[in-house]
């Protein structure tokens, strides 16, 4: 259980978490989503004691990281993909750092094994892709078998066997018990791999709900249209007020309307439908549409990052 | 809910540092590389000091010219009384120019010891192991204490012996049981320690690579060299004073071989020593009358001498003036 209370993290003037509070329990997966630079990594390090909140507090289990009466065996975290010495080996990093909480060999045997890091381990982990360093950092993180994970970009730089590999793990450590909570900035891993997730925005919890519920409240109303006459319809339905996007292979999507009303009205118009297919949003598509408003809401200008989500739409 | 000693011991900690040192190979080459050079320098300059037979520093090899008798038997006394203390001082007088730079060695692999691991990130795997930070910190610190004074240890013990074999086999009558010899090389060994827990401090402290590195060795050899600079310049002897104090110097006050007073307890007193320096703090005797080219007490610059004992406690006082700022900005920081 991780639990932090209007935690706000500010640098000079730049407020980079502000009055962040959840409840991350323990038995489920958690999700922390938000673009880049939305606070996800400053509030995971203070989670951990790394930085030091400007107010609030969090705790994990009850307490604050730093009265963890053995962190490492308590909590599991991954922060950086990079954070060992490019000279040092892969099993003398786990090693080092299981020296400290008496974890021994065989431990750092185990983990590495499970990290799929045998043929590397004796080798400096200088030389190793992104994708290694982030099996490593797992590994690490694997370490003291901890009640709690927290996971930041676990994903990042790994292949596809690797993605699908941390998603089960995430999943089987879940269903033990454990606490994970693990961030991305891509909606569509999160939808595979969460039972909550909690969206960040501009260094404030913009959302905080199961998935399936994000997903319903953001699925969308749009609905996808194909007809011989498909600009007469079009045209039709801009006068009935709606809002009609032309796609690429000719077909039309509808927002703001059902697929019975285009049914209905297409019928009373006789035009000849091809297709009519009500649209679900994606989870992507939602989380652009929340981060966006967020950042809207409060900047007043639209900013760099909001016109780039914009016109992926 | 009270708040539970953290179970995080300082033995791990200290383990898991020694791992980490000792898993660099950087840690190997340059450890080894100072030590081949303390057993080469040793080497040639012992080879260069020739047969004792034929030594400027053989008593028998004395030429008094044109004085008295008396004198002469005189000068004999104390030239032989003085004879085991400058053997003893050619035996071991790698030790100084060695140590400048076995110093920087150990410097750079203790501010590399902490430097290094902000710049990789993996400071944050060492602080979320260990959240209260000072205990990381110290262990660190006096890991690199140690593993310096090892090498330092190692070092000096070959080249001790290495000068020790060139200068038997040539004949000098080197005297093992010197105390005077062993405080100076325990001093050498002692300071090396000092270097690497003062690198490792100024690693904490300034934790870029690029910055510390240049931060550790002016103050090892650049500080000192404007203090003496400055102090020439303005005749201003406190400068030269506060000179004495820098840690450069305060090595060289521990690490010097204490000729004056090794021949002085030999009862070889001999003129050439001039101030026989005690352990403590001294004035330097320098003054002297223009008129007659006599020395006088009362034109003395002022300026001080530091002995091995004060250097050495104010080596301690770096360290924790070191010890304290580190310790404090490593607790506030943001990693």
């Amino acid at each position: 259980m991780i639990e932090a209370a209007a935690l706000t993290k500010r640098y000079g003037s730049k407020t980079a978490v502000d009055e962040v509070s959840f409840t991350i329990r323990p038995g489920l997966v958690t999700g922390f989503l938000g673009p880049n630079g939305a606070g996800k990594s400053t509030t995971m390090r203070m989670i951990v004691g790394l930085h030091r909140p400007t107010s609030g507090s969090v705790t994990i289990d009850g307490r604050p990281y730093a009265d963890l009466e053995s962190p490492l065996t308590e909590v599991g975290i991954l922060l950086d993909a990079r954070a060992y010495h490019p000279g040092r080996s892969a099993r003398d990093h786990l090693r080092a750092l299981g020296a400290t909480h008496r974890v021994g060999r065989k431990r750092v045997d185990e983990v590495i094994a499970l990290a799929g890091l045998e043929s590397v381990a004796g080798k400096r982990a200088g030389g190793f892709s992104l994708g290694m360093g982030q099996r490593l950092g797992i590994a690490a993180a694997l370490l003291g078998d901890p009640h709690t994970l927290i996971l930041d970009e676990p994903v990042n730089g790994l292949d596809p066997e690797g993605v699908i590999w941390v998603r089960r793990l995430a999943r089987s450590l879940a269903a033990e018990g454990r606490t994970v909570f693990l961030s991305s900035h891509l909606m569509s891993e999160m939808a595979q791999t969460a039972d909550h997730v909690i969206v960040l925005g501009r260094g404030r919890v913009i959302a905080d709900a199961p998935i399936a519920e994000f997903t319903a409240r953001a699925s969308g109303t749009a609905v996808r249209v194909r007809s011989p006459r498909g600009t007469e319809l079009a045209d039709s339905l801009r006068r009935g007020g709606l809002d009609v996007a032309e796609q690429t292979d000719g077909a039309l999507l509808v927002t703001g309307t059902t697929a019975e009303a285009i049914g209905d009205f297409a019928a009373r118009h006789a035009v000849p439908l091809h297709e009519l297919t009500p649209v679900k949003s994606s989870l992507e598509e939602a989380y652009l549409e929340l981060t966006r408003d967020e950042v809207e809401y409060h900047s007043g200008a639209v900013d760099a990052a909001a016109t780039s989500e914009g016109a992926n739409e | 809910m009270s708040t539970p000693a953290s179970r995080v011991a300082f033995g791990g900690l200290m383990r898991s540092k020694w791992i980490k040192l000792w898993s660099l190979r950087s840690t190997w080459w340059l450890y080894a590389i100072t030590i081949v050079l303390f057993a080469g320098i040793a080497g040639l300059l012992a080879l260069s000091s020739g047969d004792w037979t034929s030594s400027y520093l053989n008593p028998d090899n004395a030429s008094f010219g044109s004085m008295a008798a008396e004198q002469i038997a005189q000068a004999k006394a104390s030239a032989a009384a003085s004879a085991g203390a400058q053997v003893s001082q050619e035996w071991i007088r790698w030790d100084v120019p060695v140590l400048t730079f076995a110093q920087l060695v150990v410097s750079v692999l203790g501010v590399l010891g902490i430097a290094g691991e902000y710049q990789t990130g993996a400071i944050k795997s060492t602080f979320a192991a260990a959240p209260k930070r000072t205990a990381a910190l110290f262990s660190k610190v006096l890991v690199i204490f140690l593993a310096s004074v090892i090498i330092g240890a190692i070092g000096i013990a070959v080249a001790t012996a290495t000068s020790w074999g060139v200068l038997a086999a040539h004949g000098w009558p080197i005297d093992a049981g010197d105390p005077y010899v062993w405080r100076t090389l325990g001093g050498a060994i002692a300071y090396l320690g000092f270097a690497g827990a003062f690198g490792s401090l100024i690693g904490a402290i300034v934790r870029v690579q690029a910055g510390a590195i240049p931060t550790a060795i002016g103050f090892v050899l650049i500080l000192p060299t404007i203090a003496s600079l400055l102090a020439g310049m303005l005749d201003a002897a406190w400068l030269y004073n506060v000179g004495q104090f820098l840690p450069y110097s305060l090595g060289n006050d521990v690490s010097t071989y204490p000729f004056g007073e090794a021949a002085n307890a030999a009862g070889g007193a001999s003129a050439s020593a001039g101030d026989v320096e005690g352990p403590w703090i001294d004035p330097v005797h320098d003054g002297f009358d223009p008129a007659t080219g006599q020395p006088d007490p009362s034109r003395d610059s002022g300026k001080i001498s530091v002995g091995p004992a004060a250097a050495a406690v104010a080596l301690a006082a770096w360290l924790v003036v070191g010890w304290v700022f580190a310790q404090l900005v490593t607790k506030r920081r943001d990693v």
